[in-house]
């Protein structure tokens, strides 16, 4: 399971921002045991989302510094300058151009020691050259459509019915009784690991955001616009990885959730063979049917009402 | 400044014509007819704790349904409804006039005038408010609901609302208007009615920030008004400004909208700086460090929010070298927010501190204030914001600057000048109180909100999966118990308002500034007769000159 | 306030309100001009 996973590879990290942190107790008794206390961003599953990771991380660590410097300067003043102690004013010091010479010159340069890894990162980003698929992702009030482009394979991705049963007004269904409360869906969209996927992300309607926390990825889904972006998920990444519509869009925004499977490449290629054949004529498509995944045949079917 | 000169002689000359202390006779006449600054100060601020109270209440549902995952209360098209109208309430309803209001009691006698310079427009720009406001919440009970796009109100969604639109784009036009009109009014009081003797680069660090804060809001209310004018013309006479269907382009609102909404941004922290740098200085018995560096940091700030706008629009698939730019512009903003964090370190250090309830709210505000400012460091970074944008960690990022910034800087700022208006002395027990609550449970609140967006926790919604429970549970008793701590705030100020220890004119020992050198509670029409060149230097605003 | 001073103080408010009003016609014929040339 992902979740799992993920808070294993996290548990050092968790410990360290709690630590550093000196949050609240709670978090304390936290990190590792239970996967809800969920303190860090994830690693990801592919090149883009480590970048982001690690920049992530770089930021954190210089603003833990900058903290301890700036928090121990105003404590250490507050606790030694006290009048209750005796403390005198010095009324002389009033201004000292040398020190706000460098406290505006050392930011500077801890600025440009961030924008350059910064810069870095959000250039290859933007670089979807050599990407040997490429999924066209519409975002509906509320839905998502997937459509693999040159292959005619399209389909819709609702969220599945137990969530949506669970979410209604006082439904009386424990949301703990739901497996992915809200981040399920009846036909999750299917990539395959080690292959450089470009996403080209519009809107119908309104606008929304298609985000996958473990690739790294949240592009907005604007109507008349087409957006990219691109990952490259690592061979041994095969699983179940869960994302959530990120802009508002309306009363159901927050049950339009996105689930990406990732596969080997022969699986895909297996999977989309299928879904192809499921589009052709029904006498075709019988035998091949067979092997494909359950969502196969009501996916393709949905996607052909979509496509109008 | 030849106007300055001036000035003295026309106190001298007017000095006894205006000198009987003639309030109006009558509630009514007092009250609506107002065109006395302390009068009008006290409408904004009581208008505003009202506001923040009934914001407040929006956000209370808010951490109801939140508390555990599951639809347990209201309809989520209502939650988004909730989420806009505590959002636009407190920005508008709640900071807004509330800086007004300090900015009308206190910018006179800071600056050694009588009054406003447009006292009628003064009048007219506070009774808008009530008006624009019962439209806007009266717009929660109409038919196709109330709004539900976000403060936000970007389109195409918010073109989708029903008869709250124009009922709030009318509200927004008039707060605009009573916004510019109270700008215009600090703006023309700082320039024409200074006390002579008084240059710019000797007045209080509160003036400054507001004459900084009253540029931004003159240039870009505004263009808020423009872009509502346009939703409202794409919504009922066919226009397709934003709608992609007719031509148009939903992206240049967003570009717009940020456009006002990033200095808005600053003009809701802006004063807040300047309240802090006169509490700290009085109550670390030393001047202002680096006074000059903080004004030349605030001119900076309010120069910057021009250019960093598109910061809020890393996800909508700018160019390469727009976010760039915007990314490294945004970078630079940490320059000068960096430059009065640390001078007002400064002043702490080598002061004789001593801890009244001022100078709590301004240390808390201190401290979180620079926690909301490495976060928004963070979420600068346009990759990383990537993962951060439209999730609690940038809720977590925007309350922290805004709670026990601007929030504590106003509260800071009451608690230091309530003894000036009333001439009482509060109960300082339970203002202590009021300031451990509430320091306590604003960080139990907002703080677990940087977990919940680091998790995958999307803002804006009104259910959500069950890994994000814990935190939310947490954050929500931090919300409620946040909240309760508020309703001391209004008993104390009753309490001090109805009686109590008498204060003197100076109220705190370190105090310094013109308007402690009048009597408590201040005389009905401040500085009649402008202040004597002994008194300015006796009070001697924060500053020497250079020397 | 002198008449001076008042007439020195109207004329500032009103510049400033002019320049508010200015931004806010100039803002939309931006948006026009945008619209039409698209």
């Amino acid at each position: 399971m992902m979740i799992a996973k993920m808070t294993r590879k996290m548990a050092l990290n968790s410990r360290l921002l709690t630590g550093a942190l000196a949050a609240l107790p709670l978090a304390l008794a936290a990190p590792a045991a239970h996967a809800a206390w969920t303190l860090n961003l994830t690693p990801g599953i592919d090149s883009v989302s480590r970048e982001i990771y690690g920049l992530h991380m770089l930021m954190f660590w210089w603003c833990v510094g900058i903290a301890v410097v700036v928090f121990g300067f105003m404590i250490y003043s507050i606790a030694r300058f006290r009048q209750s102690t005796g403390a005198v004013a010095d009324t002389s010091l009033t201004h000292n151009t040398r020190v706000e010479v460098i406290w505006t010159v050392v930011p500077v340069l801890i600025l440009i020691s961030m924008a350059v890894p910064a810069a870095r990162v959000l250039v290859n980003t933007t670089d979807a050259a050599g990407s040997q698929l490429a999924i066209r992702i519409t975002g509906y009030q509320w839905r998502w459509q997937y459509e693999y482009v040159g292959t005619g394979v399209q389909f819709i991705s609702s969220l599945d019915r137990a969530s949506d049963r669970a979410r209604q007004l006082d439904s009386g269904i424990s949301p703990y009784s739901v497996p992915h409360y809200l981040l399920n869906v009846d036909h999750p969209l299917v990539v395959p690991a080690g292959v450089k996927v470009r996403v080209l992300v519009t809107g119908a309607d309104v606008i929304h955001s298609w985000w996958v926390p473990a690739l790294g990825i949240k592009k907005d889904a604007i109507p008349g616009f087409v957006n990219e972006a691109w990952f490259d998920v690592d061979p041994d990444k095969i699983g179940t990885y869960r994302g959530q519509c990120a802009e508002l869009c309306g009363r159901d925004h927050g049950f339009m959730p996105i689930v990406i499977k990732v596969v080997s490449k022969q699986d895909f290629q297996k999977w989309l063979k299928a879904q192809e054949d499921a589009l052709k004529p029904p006498a075709a498509t019988a035998p091949a049917a067979a092997p494909a995944a359950a969502s196969a045949a009501p996916a393709a079917r949905s996607g052909a009402k979509a496509s109008a | 400044m030849a106007n300055i000169e001036h000035a003295g002689a026309t106190h001298a000359e007017h000095g006894g014509h205006a000198e009987h202390d003639h309030k109006p006779i009558g509630f009514w006449h007092r009250w609506l007819t107002s065109t006395n600054h302390k009068d009008i100060g006290t409408m904004y601020l009581v208008f505003s704790c009202v506001m923040f109270f009934v914001g407040g209440s929006f956000a209370m549902l808010i951490r109801l349904e939140l508390f555990k995952p599951g639809m347990q209360f209201f309809d989520p098209g209502l939650f988004n409804n909730f989420t806009t109208m505590h959002a636009l309430i407190m920005i508008f309803g709640a900071l807004m006039p509330a800086f007004v209001g300090l900015a009308n009691w206190m910018i006179p006698m800071q600056v050694g005038a009588p009054d406003m310079a447009l006292p009628r427009m003064n009048n007219f720009s506070f009774w808008i408010l009530p008006f624009a406001f019962m439209l806007l919440i009266g717009s929660v009970f109409v038919p196709g609901g109330g709004l539900a796009g976000g403060w936000t109100m970007y389109p195409p969604l918010m073109v989708q609302s029903g008869y709250a639109l124009p009922m709030a784009i009318f509200a927004f036009h008039l707060m605009g208007a009573s916004s510019i009109m109270g700008a215009i009014n600090v703006i023309v009081t700082i320039m024409n009615m200074r006390a002579p003797g008084m240059s710019l680069l000797r007045m209080p660090m509160f003036v400054w920030t507001w004459l900084i804060t009253a540029f931004l809001l003159i240039a870009v209310m505004p263009v808020l008004a423009g872009a509502v004018t346009m939703l409202l013309t794409d919504h009922f006479f066919g226009t397709s400004f934003f709608n992609a269907a007719g031509g148009g382009d939903p992206v240049m609102f967003q570009h717009i909208f940020w456009f006002f909404g990033h200095p808005e941004v600053y003009i809701l922290i802006l004063p807040t700086f300047g309240i802090v740098s006169e509490i700290i200085p009085t109550f670390a018995r030393k001047r202002l460090f680096g006074y000059d560096a903080m004004i030349y940091a605030t001119a900076s700030i309010g120069f910057l929010s021009f250019i960093v706008w598109a910061h809020h629009m890393f996800t909508v698939g700018l160019p390469l070298a727009s976010e760039l730019f915007f990314m490294l512009s945004t970078m630079l903003i940490a320059i000068p927010t960096g430059v009065k964090v640390f001078n007002w370190s400064a002043t702490l250090y080598r002061g004789s501190l001593s801890f009244e309830p001022p100078m709590l709210w301004a240390l808390a505000f201190l401290f979180m204030f620079t926690i909301g400012g490495l976060s928004g460091l963070m979420l600068a970074m346009a990759p990383a914001d990537f993962q951060y944008q439209d999730t609690y960690f940038v809720v977590a990022h925007f309350h922290y600057v805004l709670v026990p910034g601007s929030v504590f800087g106003i509260i800071g700022g009451v608690y230091y000048w309530l003894p000036k208006w009333t001439g009482h002395m509060y109960n300082m027990k339970l203002a202590k109180w009021h300031f451990w609550l509430s320091t306590v449970f604003v960080n139990v609140l907002f703080f677990p909100q940087h977990f919940l967006g680091l998790a995958g926790m999307p803002r804006r919604i009104p259910d959500y999966a069950t890994q994000f429970t814990d935190w939310n549970m947490v954050s929500s008793i931090g919300g409620f118990c946040f909240g309760a701590s508020q309703i001391l705030f209004p008993i104390i100020i009753w309490q001090c308002v109805r009686g109590g220890e008498r204060a003197s004119g100076r109220v705190w020992e370190g105090a310094q500034g013109l308007e402690w050198e009048l009597p408590s509670p201040a005389p009905y029409h401040s500085w009649v007769e402008a202040p004597a060149m002994a008194t300015l230097e006796h009070g001697a605003p924060v500053h020497q000159t250079h020397g | 306030m002198d008449p001076r001073q008042r007439r020195q103080a109207r004329r500032t408010a009103l510049v400033l309100a002019l320049v508010a009003l200015a931004l806010y016609a100039g803002f939309i014929a931006y948006a026009v001009l945008q619209h039409t040339h698209h």
